[in-house]
C-alpha cells in the first residue's frame, strides 16, 4: 500500500497509509505513545486511555490506538493537555492499584538500597552478586553495615511475624566482609569517558558516592579532600571500635580505583577557591559535611578542659588522643555524645556522665548505642541542663538545672522546662556535643543560606553548575543518607550536563500501608539471628578494637531467608510504573477507596487482582491467542474485575495454564508461580530456544536473571517470524524450566564399599569405559537411551555402540506411529501435515489423540480454530478434553476397535450399514475441504488401524496426516539399531546382560524393578536428576538438561530445531554427547572431529 | 346519532395512579351501550393530575383529572344524563375555560400527536389518524428523496447528541455493503425521564413507521428496537404493534406490494445505563458485554455485526412519519437556528405541574418552567433547571431566558440530552444535587476506561467529603481538575458528560461549595452532616407528636413540656417537622 495520507504530526508533515492508526504512524516516526491496553497481537480495546493525543478540531482528546489518520489531520502528542491527561490517567490507575512496588525496606533506606535484591542473593550464598547489587546504590557497604542505624529494619515486615526484622545491616556487613576477604569487591568496569569533568569537594560518604556514580556515567572526577585520609565523618567522626579504619579504607580504595582523581589536604577556601573549581570543571559538587560544633552558650564555656564533641572525636580518630581528666561530663543526647562518652571511657576516664535535657525516650541517639554506653559504665543524668561551667583556670564543676518535660515542640519531642532547682557535678573535663552545623565560610554570599548553603530539591545552588549534597546540605544525618544524597546529586548533575536542567530522579512507588500482624498470621515464625558481641569488660581492655563480630555465614543464610519478599515481582516489567515515573505521576494525588479483590494462586500463576488495571489484555490473550475463554470481565464500574466464568475458581474454567495472559499482563496482577527467592534488582535477559518437553518444540524465550543466573520466567516471542508454535506455549513449557534447578545430580559419583563418593569426570569415564570393555568380554552390555536426547547425543551413542561391539541398544519409548509415517512415505510419497495445515483445517479427524496431555499447544490451536472458523472435530478414541465442545463428534472406543470404527466410517461413506452418528460423521468427512488427521501412538499396536486411516482419507480424497507421538525426539532415537526394551530386560533377567548404561532415563521408570537392577554387575546411570535407581548405580553422572545445553532435535513435523543454553548446567553436568564421546574415545572408537 | 368517546389514559403513569380501576368501572357502566365508545389510550402528559379521563362529545373535548371510579361515574352521569357537576375535576376543555387550557395551548404536539388520543393496541386507530400514509408516500419516493426531505426538515437526533438525522441516514446509505440495519434506541435510562416510554406505550406505530421509512431510505433489511426490560408495557405494546403491522402488510416481506422487505424485532436490555450509549447498545444486541468501544468507526460505517447501521432514538423515529406527511417545511417552521421542530421534555422536580410536555425548539426555559409548568411552590424561588439527565448540567435562574435549542443549552454547560428537565428551588443544595447525579453515573460506569471507572469514583468521594463538611479547598481544586480530565479523556458519552453536573454547579454555584468547605454550612439546609434540628422551647406546646414520630427516639420530653432533640441520635430525616402542629422545629 502506498503512503498517501498526509498529516501534520507535532507540526511536521508525515505520510501514512490509509487506515493506519495514529499510534502506528507515531511509532514509525519514533514518537512513543504510552499505552497499557494496546498490543499489536490483540484486538483493539481502547480502554486504558493512556494513548490520548490532541487532534485539531476534536472536542475531546483522541485515542491514538484506534483512530485512523485522515488527510490533513493535525495531531499533537506533546502538549501540556496531553501530558496532564496521561498523568491524571496514571494517577487514577495508581490510586486503585494496591500493593507494594518496592518493599518498605528499600523505600525507607535513604539511599534506596535494593534490600530485597541483595538479601535474597545472600540467602542463596551469592555474595559477590549481592555486593554488586549493593553497589548499585549503597557504596561502602561493609562500613555502612557496621554503623548504619538501619531504618530499613524498623519497617521490615518480619516485625509483624517475629517482632524482629531481618538482620539487613548485618547481612550487608557480611556480604561486604566476605568479598573483602574472598577476592575483592568486584572488577572495575571499563568506563567510557564522556569528556566532561566534575569537581567534588569533600571525601566523605556523600562526595565519594557522588564521585563513584559520576565515574560510572563517564565523567572525569576530581575529589578535593581537606584531610589526609578520605572518609569524612566516617573516618574522623566514628570511633574505630565501631568502624575499623582498615575496612573503610579498603572500600574507599575500591571506589577510587574507578578512576577518581583525589587531591588530599586540599580545603575549599584555603587551598582552592570555588571560582577556580568552576573554571576547571563543568560542574562542582560541594559535599563539605558538618564539622562545626555548636556552642553550649553558657558561662565558662571557654575554660580549658571544655572540649567540642566533634573535634574531640576527630582527635581520637586521628590518633591524637586528647588529654582528659578522670571525671568527664558529656553534654548532649545524640550519636556524637554517645561516641564521645564511650571514647572517654576508652581513654581512661573512670567517671563519665552524660547530661541530657530531656528523658531517655527523647534521646536522638540509637537505643543500642545508649545501651552499650551504659554497659560500658557510662552514667546518665536525664532532665538536666548545664547552666554554667566553673573553675579556676580549668574546669572544676558543672552547674546544672533540673528540667521537666512540657508540651511537644516542632520536632514532636516534649520540650524541657526549667524547674529552678540546680545541682553541681564535680568534673575535670566537659565535652559539649549539642549539635553540629556546616561551615559556610568558604562559600560566596549568593549561595550562603542561614543554616546551610542555598540549595534546591535537585541539589542545585543558585550558582549555575554548583551543587551541594550530604550533611553539608541536610545538617548532621546518618551516613547512608549522605550516600543517597551523593547518588542523586550525581544523577542531577548528569541531567544538568546532558539536558541543561538539574533534576533528581523521580520516584514513584505504590505502597501498601494498611498491613499488620494479622496479615501475616500464616507465616512461620523464624527467630532473628544475633551477632556475636564482646562483653563490655573485654571491650574496654581493647578499647579501639571492633567489638561486634558480626554474623556467621550459617546465620546469614538463615536470616536472609527470612525475607518475605514484599516488593512486586514485576517491578522491572511493570509498564504502569514505568509510565508513572516518566510522567511523574503521584500515587497519592487521588487516593481513595479500593475494592479489595482476593489474591488467588493456582498451580500456574498468582492472580493478584488488587493490582489489576482492567486493561483486558488477559481476557483477549486467552480468547484470541490461547484459544480458550477461561476468564472475562465481571461486575461493573469501580467494582469491575476479571474472573473465571460464574466467579468460580480458575481450576473449573477452560484455563490450561498456558500462561499467555501472564505474559501479556502489563502490571504485576498476573505473575508466574514464583521461583524460590526471586531476585528483585535487575531486568531479565531473554534467551530464545525451543521447548524440550514435547515433540512440538515450541519457540520459547527463557528469561534469565543476570545476577543469579537463573531462569525465572518463560515467555514467547509473538513477533517471531516462522515460529514453530506461532507464539503459543503450554503450561509445561512455561513451568518446567523454572524447576530446572530442582533435585539435580551435580557431580559424577562412583560407588564403592562404604558408599558413593564424588569423582572427577575423567576418573568416572575411565572407570565406566573399563567396565564396559571388561563386560563386553564376559557378558553383554546394554544401553538404554531416553527418547528426548539431542541428535548429537544419538550420533555419539551410535559411535559408542560401535566401539563396544555388540552392545544392545534400547530406547525407552511407548508405541510409536512410525508405521504410519512409513506408509505415508511409501504409499503417498508425502511427509506429514504441517502445523499450519492443522491450524487451517476445517475438519480434524483425531484418532487416539490426547492433545491436552501429550501436545497441549495443538489443543490450543484447534480450540482457537473451532471458535474462530468453526473447525469441526471428529474423534475416535483418545481424550478430547476441552475440545469436546459444541458439535464435536466422538466415538469413544478402545484402541482395539479403532480399525473397526474406521471401516464402519468407510461403509457409512458408501451409505451402507450406517447409524445416524456414523452418517453425520461421514457427512462431515465428505464436506471437509481441508481435512487433517491427527493420529496417536496406539495405532502402532494394530496394523489395520494405520491402513484404515490411509484408506479412509483416500476415500474422501484428502491426504493430510500428522502422526502424534509423545517423546521429544523419537524419530531420531528410532534410527538407532534397536533391540526392544523387553528383550533387553529379559536378557538382564536371565543373566546374559551384566552391564546396563542408562542415558537420560531411569530404568525403574520404564518397567525394570529394583531386583532386576540388582542382578546387574554394573549399572551406569547418566541422568540430569537424582532418580530412583541412583542408590543402585555403580557409577552415576549428571547430564545437562535442555535449557542448559546446545543441541538439535527433530520435532513432530520433521523440522530440525536447535536448543540454546540459557543457563549453565548445575555443577559438573555435561551434555550426553560429551559423555558418550568421552567413553567412545576411551574405548578406542572413532569420534567425529568436532566432538 | 352522534357518538360519545371516552378515553382513559392507561400508560404506566395512569396505571400507577389507579386508572385501571377507573377503566374497569367505566367498562361495566358502558357495557351494552353502542353510543359511547370507551378507549384505552396512552399518556396525555399531565402526569400531575393522573388518572385522566377524556370525554369527546359533539366535537368538543373535556379532560378530567384525578379521576376515581366514583368520579368516573359522575362524569358519565354529567355528560350522558346531564346530571350533577364534575367541573372541579375538569383539567382541559376545548369548549370553555379549564385550568390547564393554557398549559396545553403552549405546546406543539408532533411526537405526541397521537398519545392520549388513540388506543395504542389498535392499528386502525393509528391508521384512522393518518398513520402509515407517510410510509405509503415514502415508498413512492426514492431513498435519496426521503433523505433529502429529512435533511431539509432539520431534524436532529433527539437522544441527546443532536446529530443531524438526515446526514446519519445519508452516511449509512453511502456506506458500502449489502446488509444494513436500523436500530431504535429505546433504552431510556435517565432517572425520571419518560419521553420515550410514553411514545412507545401511547403510539408505538409511529416509531415502527419511522423505522420502516428509514430502512427504505438507507437500504436496510432488518430492524431492532432495543428496549429496556423495565418497560414491560412498552415491550408488550411494541409486540402487538409489530404483529398488527405485519398482518396489515406494513412490515415483513414485500411491504405494500413494493417488493421491499423489512422486519423488526424487539430486544430487551437488562438495565445497564451505559447500554443507552450506541456502541454499548450494539454490543449488547450482539450478546456481548455492554461496554462501549471507541469511535470511529461510527455505526453508520460499522455498526451491528460490523454492518452499516442507523441508530436513532424513539423520539427521532416518531418525528419521521409526521415530516413525510406534512413536509419538511411544516416541520422546520418550528424552532430556531440549527434546532428545528419540537422537543419533548419530562418536567419534574420542584415544579408545580410536572409531566410530559412537547414544545417548539427555541421556547425559553422560563416559558416552559413557569408558563407551562406553573413555576415552583408558594413561597419558594427557582434556583436552577437541571437539564439533560444525570449527565446534564444546572442552568441558574439568571439564565432562565435561554432558548431551548442545542447550541444555547450547550453554551450554558448543560446539554439538551434526551429531555430530562428537573426544576430546583431554594430548598435544593447544589453540591448535593451534583453529588446525587454523579452518584448515579458513577454507579453506572461500565469500568472500561480509568477516567470514568476511577475518576468518577474519586470525584464522588470528594463531593461526599464536601457534603460531610470534611472537604478542603484543595479538594475543590482537585475536583475541578479531575472533572476536566474525565470529560476530556473518557471513552464514551457517559464519562465525557458525567462531570457536567459538577462543572456547571461549580461554575454557577461555587459559593455553595465554599460555604460547605469554609463555613461547614449547607446554605439550603440539605446536607445532613451540616445541619441540626432544633425545637424552639418557646413555641413547643409539648404535644409529643414528634416524640412519637421520630424513628430513632432522638426526641424526648414530657407532655406539655418543651421537647428536646438529642443531636447525636438524630438522623435528620425531617419527619418531626412534618408533624409539628406549631412549627416549633427548625433546621439550622
Amino acid at each position: 500500500m502506498a503512503r498517501t495520507v498526509r498529516v501534520l504530526l507535532n507540526g511536521r508533515e508525515a505520510l501514512g497509509y490509509p487506515g493506519q492508526t495514529i499510534l502506528s504512524l507515531c511509532s514509525e516516526c519514533g514518537i512513543e505513545i504510552p499505552t497499557l491496553c494496546h498490543d499489536p497481537h490483540l484486538s483493539v480495546h481502547g480502554g486504558c486511555s493512556l494513548c490520548l493525543v490532541e487532534v485539531k478540531g476534536a472536542r475531546t482528546l483522541i485515542r491514538a490506538c484506534v483512530t485512523e489518520i485522515t488527510p490533513g489531520m493535525e495531531i499533537r502528542t506533546d502538549t501540556e493537555r496531553v501530558r496532564l491527561a496521561r498523568r491524571t490517567d496514571l494517577e487514577l490507575l495508581l490510586s486503585d492499584h494496591v500493593g507494594d512496588c518496592r518493599p518498605p525496606c528499600t523505600l525507607t533506606c535513604p539511599a534506596r538500597g535494593d534490600v530485597q535484591g541483595y538479601v535474597n542473593l545472600a540467602a542463596q550464598g551469592r555474595y559477590a552478586e549481592a555486593l554488586a547489587a549493593l553497589h548499585e546504590n549503597v557504596t561502602l557497604p561493609a562500613s555502612i553495615g557496621r554503623v548504619c542505624p538501619a531504618p530499613c529494619e524498623e519497617v521490615c515486615r518480619r516485625n509483624f511475624v517475629d517482632e524482629e526484622p531481618v538482620s539487613i545491616r548485618e547481612i550487608k556487613r557480611f556480604v561486604g566482609d566476605w568479598c573483602l576477604n574472598n577476592g575483592g569487591l568486584g572488577e572495575i568496569p571499563r568506563i567510557e569517558e564522556n569528556g566532561k569533568s566534575v569537581g567534588v569537594v569533600g571525601g566523605g560518604p556523600a562526595g565519594l558516592s557522588a564521585g563513584y556514580f559520576l565515574r560510572r556515567l563517564g565523567y572525569a572526577v576530581t575529589l578535593y579532600e581537606k584531610e589526609q585520609h578520605l572518609g569524612g565523618m566516617m573516618r574522623y567522626g566514628i570511633p574505630d571500635y565501631r568502624l575499623p579504619p582498615a575496612v573503610l579504607e579498603r572500600e574507599i580504595a575500591w571506589l577510587v580505583k574507578h578512576g577518581i582523581n583525589v587531591k588530599r589536604n586540599t580545603a575549599l577556601g584555603r587551598d582552592i577557591s570555588l571560582d577556580a573549581l568552576r573554571e576547571r570543571h563543568n560542574a562542582v559538587l560541594l559535599a563539605l559535611g558538618c564539622w562545626r560544633s555548636l556552642p553550649l552558650r553558657v558561662p565558662g564555656e571557654d575554660l580549658p578542659g571544655v572540649l567540642k564533641g566533634i573535634e574531640f572525636l576527630y582527635d581520637v580518630n586521628a590518633g591524637r588522643f586528647p588529654k582528659i581528666g578522670p571525671r568527664v561530663a558529656v553534654i548532649g543526647g545524640g550519636n556524637t555524645a554517645m561516641d564521645a562518652c564511650r571514647c572517654a571511657r576508652r581513654l581512661g576516664a573512670n567517671e563519665v556522665t552524660v547530661v541530657y535535657r530531656r528523658s531517655r525516650a527523647e534521646m536522638p541517639a540509637q537505643p543500642i548505642e545508649i545501651e552499650e554506653a551504659m554497659e560500658e559504665g557510662v552514667q546518665f543524668i536525664f532532665l538536666a541542663a548545664p547552666k554554667s561551667i566553673e573553675g579556676t583556670g580549668k574546669v572544676e564543676r558543672l552547674i546544672c538545672e533540673r528540667m521537666e518535660l512540657g508540651e511537644p515542640d516542632a520536632s514532636g519531642r516534649r520540650q524541657p522546662v526549667p524547674t529552678g532547682k540546680s545541682f553541681v557535678l564535680e568534673v575535670d573535663t566537659v565535652i559539649v556535643a549539642v549539635g553540629q552545623a556546616p561551615d559556610l565560610s568558604a562559600l560566596p554570599v549568593e549561595i550562603r543560606g542561614e543554616r546551610g548553603p542555598k540549595v534546591d530539591e535537585h541539589y542545585a545552588t543558585p550558582l549555575p553548575g554548583v551543587f551541594a549534597c550530604g550533611d553539608f546540605r541536610t545538617g548532621p544525618d546518618i551516613a547512608i543518607r549522605a550516600i543517597g544524597e551523593g547518588h542523586w546529586a550525581a544523577l542531577s548533575i548528569h541531567r544538568y550536563l546532558t539536558t541543561g536542567a538539574p533534576r533528581r530522579p523521580y520516584e514513584c512507588d505504590v505502597v501498601q500501608r494498611d498491613l499488620g500482624p494479622a496479615d501475616f498470621a500464616d507465616r512461620e515464625k523464624q527467630p532473628r539471628e544475633h551477632p556475636k558481641v564482646l562483653a563490655p569488660s573485654r571491650r574496654l581492655k581493647a578499647p579501639f578494637t571492633e567489638f561486634n563480630l558480626g554474623l556467621s555465614e550459617e546465620q546469614v543464610l538463615r536470616d536472609a531467608s527470612r525475607c518475605m519478599e514484599c516488593g512486586c515481582p514485576d517491578l522491572h516489567e511493570c509498564r504502569l510504573r514505568r509510565y508513572a515515573v516518566e510522567y511523574e505521576a503521584s500515587p497519592d494525588r487521588y487516593a481513595g477507596a479500593h475494592v479489595s479483590r482476593v489474591e488467588e494462586a493456582n498451580p500456574f500463576y498468582v492472580r493478584n487482582m488488587d493490582k489489576c488495571i482492567l486493561c483486558g489484555r488477559c481476557v483477549r490473550a486467552c480468547d484470541e491467542i490461547a484459544g480458550f475463554h477461561a476468564i472475562d470481565f465481571v461486575k461493573r464500574g469501580f467494582e469491575g474485575s476479571i474472573a473465571a466464568e460464574y466467579l468460580r475458581p480458575i481450576e473449573d474454567s477452560e484455563c490450561t495454564g498456558c500462561g499467555m495472559c501472564v505474559q501479556l499482563c502489563p502490571v504485576g496482577a498476573l505473575v508466574e508461580v514464583r521461583v524460590q527467592r526471586r531476585m528483585h534488582s535487575a531486568p531479565l535477559h531473554q534467551v530464545p530456544t525451543h521447548c524440550g518437553e514435547c515433540p512440538v518444540g515450541c519457540d520459547l524465550l527463557l528469561e534469565v536473571e543476570p545476577p543469579s543466573g537463573r531462569i525465572v520466567r518463560v515467555s514467547t516471542d509473538l513477533d517471531l517470524a516462522r515460529s514453530v508454535s506461532f507464539g503459543n506455549a503450554c503450561a509445561r513449557g512455561r513451568l518446567a524450566p523454572l524447576a530446572s534447578g530442582e533435585n539435580r545430580l551435580t557431580a559424577p559419583q562412583l560407588r564403592s564399599r562404604g558408599g558413593t563418593r564424588p569423582v572427577r569426570w575423567e576418573r568416572l569415564l575411565d572407570e565406566v569405559s573399563s567396565t564396559v570393555r571388561e563386560a563386553s568380554t564376559t557378558g553383554k552390555v546394554a544401553i538404554l537411551a531416553a527418547p528426548d536426547l539431542a541428535n548429537e547425543d544419538y550420533q555419539a551413542l551410535r559411535q559408542f555402540v560401535s566401539a563396544t561391539a555388540g552392545a544392545l541398544v534400547s530406547v525407552a519409548a511407548g508405541p510409536s506411529p512410525a508405521p504410519l509415517a512409513t506408509l505415508l512415505r511409501d504409499r503417498w510419497r508425502t511427509r506429514s501435515a504441517t502445523f499450519g495445515e492443522v491450524r487451517e483445517a476445517d475438519v480434524l479427524l483425531l484418532i487416539d489423540a490426547r492433545l491436552e496431555t501429550d501436545q497441549p499447544v495443538l489443543a490450543s490451536w484447534i480450540r482457537l480454530a473451532m471458535r474462530r472458523s468453526g473447525t469441526r472435530i471428529l474423534a475416535i478414541g483418545g481424550e478430547l478434553g476441552r475440545l469436546a465442545k459444541g458439535d464435536a463428534l466422538q466415538f469413544a472406543v478402545p484402541p482395539e476397535r479403532y480399525a473397526e470404527t474406521l471401516s464402519a466410517l468407510q461403509d457409512a461413506l458408501q451409505g451402507v450399514n450406517s447409524s445416524p452418528e456414523l452418517e453425520r460423521a461421514a457427512a462431515l468427512l465428505k464436506e471437509a475441504k481441508r481435512l487433517v488427521a491427527l493420529v496417536g501412538s496406539s495405532v502402532a499396536t494394530d496394523d489395520r488401524t494405520a491402513q484404515g486411516v490411509i484408506a479412509l482419507l483416500e476415500a474422501v480424497g484428502q491426504k493430510k496426516i500428522l502422526p502424534l507421538y509423545r517423546e521429544t525426539n523419537l524419530p531420531s532415537a528410532l534410527e538407532l539399531p534397536l533391540t526392544p526394551w523387553e528383550e533387553v530386560l529379559a536378557s538382564v533377567r536371565n543373566g546374559e546382560t551384566t552391564t546396563l548404561v542408562a542415558v537420560g532415563v531411569d530404568p525403574l521408570d520404564v518397567g525394570a524393578t529394583e531386583d532386576d537392577l540388582r542382578l546387574l554387575r554394573r549399572l551406569v546411570l547418566f541422568h540430569h536428576r537424582r532418580t530412583g535407581s541412583l542408590p543402585l548405580a555403580h557409577a552415576a553422572a549428571p547430564l545437562a538438561w535442555w535449557p542448559e545445553r546446545e543441541g538439535t532435535f527433530r520435532n513432530l513435523v520433521g523440522d530440525i530445531l536447535t536448543w540454546r543454553p540459557a543457563v549453565p548446567p548445575p555443577g559438573d553436568a555435561k551434555p550426553a554427547s560429551w559423555v558418550l564421546t568421552g567413553l567412545t574415545r576411551r574405548l578406542g572408537g572413532s569420534v567425529p572431529a568436532t566432538a | 346519532m352522534a357518538t360519545t368517546t371516552v378515553r382513559v389514559g392507561l400508560a404506566s403513569c395512569g396505571i400507577a395512579s389507579g386508572a385501571t380501576l377507573v377503566f374497569e368501572r367505566l367498562r361495566s357502566l358502558l357495557s351494552g351501550r353502542d353510543d359511547v365508545k370507551l378507549h384505552k389510550v396512552g399518556c396525555v402528559g399531565l402526569c400531575f393530575r393522573e388518572p385522566l379521563v377524556e370525554v369527546e362529545k359533539d366535537e368538543a373535548r373535556y379532560l378530567y383529572g384525578e379521576v376515581t371510579p366514583e368520579i368516573a361515574e359522575a362524569i358519565l352521569a354529567f355528560h350522558l344524563q346531564g346530571e350533577g357537576d364534575v367541573g372541579e375535576r375538569l383539567v382541559f376543555s376545548s369548549a370553555g375555560a379549564a385550568p390547564e387550557n393554557t398549559m396545553l395551548a403552549k405546546q406543539v404536539r408532533i411526537v405526541l400527536r397521537n398519545c392520549g388520543q388513540i388506543d395504542p393496541e389498535r392499528i386502525e386507530e393509528y391508521i384512522a389518524r393518518g398513520g402509515y400514509q407517510a410510509l405509503a408516500r415514502a415508498l413512492q419516493m426514492t431513498p435519496d428523496q426521503i433523505i433529502q426531505e429529512v435533511q431539509a426538515s432539520g431534524l436532529r437526533g433527539r437522544g441527546g447528541a443532536g446529530f443531524p438525522t438526515g446526514l446519519k441516514w445519508k452516511f449509512t446509505r453511502a456506506a458500502p455493503g449489502d446488509v444494513k440495519y436500523v436500530v431504535c434506541n429505546a433504552d431510556e435510562g435517565d432517572p425520571g425521564a419518560f419521553m420515550d416510554r410514553s411514545v412507545l406505550e401511547g403510539d408505538p406505530h409511529s416509531v415502527l413507521e419511522g423505522m420502516i421509512i428509514c430502512a427504505w431510505a438507507v437500504g436496510a433489511c432488518e430492524g431492532t428496537i432495543y428496549c429496556r426490560a423495565e418497560y414491560p408495557l412498552a415491550v408488550r405494546r411494541l409486540g402487538v404493534a409489530i404483529e398488527q403491522a405485519r398482518a396489515a402488510g406494513y412490515l415483513g416481506k414485500d411491504i405494500l406490494g413494493t417488493g421491499f422487505s423489512f422486519d423488526i424485532r424487539v430486544k430487551e436490555g437488562a438495565g445497564a445505563f451505559v447500554c443507552g450509549e450506541e456502541t454499548a447498545l450494539l454490543a449488547s444486541i450482539e450478546g456481548r458485554r455492554g461496554m462501549p468501544r471507541p469511535r470511529p468507526p461510527f455505526p453508520a460505517q460499522k455498526g451491528l455485526w460490523g454492518k452499516p447501521t442507523v441508530i436513532n432514538n424513539v423520539e427521532t423515529f416518531a418525528n419521521v412519519p409526521w415530516i413525510l406527511t406534512h413536509g419538511a417545511a411544516a416541520f422546520s417552521q418550528h424552532g430556531i437556528g440549527q434546532s428545528r421542530g419540537t422537543k419533548v421534555f419530562a418536567l419534574a422536580g420542584k415544579v408545580r405541574k410536572g409531566g410530559l410536555v412537547e414544545v417548539p425548539m427555541g421556547m425559553t426555559l422560563r416559558e416552559i418552567v413557569e408558563g407551562i409548568g406553573g413555576g415552583v411552590g408558594e413561597g419558594h424561588t427557582i434556583k436552577a433547571v437541571q437539564m439533560g439527565g444525570p449527565s446534564g448540567g444546572c442552568i441558574p435562574l439568571a439564565l432562565l431566558d435561554t432558548p431551548v435549542d442545542y447550541e444555547s443549552i450547550t453554551a450554558t454547560g448543560a446539554i439538551m440530552g434526551s429531555g430530562g428537565m428537573v426544576v430546583l428551588d431554594d430548598t435544593s443544595c447544589m453540591v448535593d444535587v451534583a453529588r446525587f447525579f454523579l452518584h448515579f453515573t458513577q454507579g453506572e460506569s461500565c469500568g472500561k476506561c480509568p477516567f470514568c471507572r476511577v475518576g468518577t469514583k474519586r470525584m464522588l468521594e470528594i463531593l461526599e467529603r464536601i457534603c460531610r463538611g470534611e472537604g478542603t479547598m484543595e479538594d475543590l481544586a482537585r475536583l475541578e481538575e479531575l472533572s476536566v480530565h474525565v470529560k476530556d479523556g473518557s471513552l464514551c458519552g457517559l464519562g465525557q458528560t458525567a462531570p457536567n453536573p459538577v462543572l456547571t454547579t461549580l461554575r454557577y454555584f461555587r459559593h455553595e461549595y465554599e460555604a460547605h468547605i469554609r463555613d461547614k454550612r449547607c446554605p439550603a439546609k440539605v446536607c445532613t452532616a451540616l445541619i441540626r434540628y432544633r425545637i424552639d422551647p418557646a413555641k413547643c406546646i409539648g404535644c409529643t407528636l414528634c416524640v412519637r414520630q421520630c424513628p430513632v427516639g432522638a426526641i424526648s420530653g414530657e407532655r406539655r413540656q418543651a421537647h428536646t432533640i438529642r443531636d447525636e441520635a438524630c438522623v435528620r430525616c425531617g419527619q418531626c417537622i412534618g408533624v409539628c402542629p406549631v412549627q416549633a422545629i427548625s433546621v439550622e
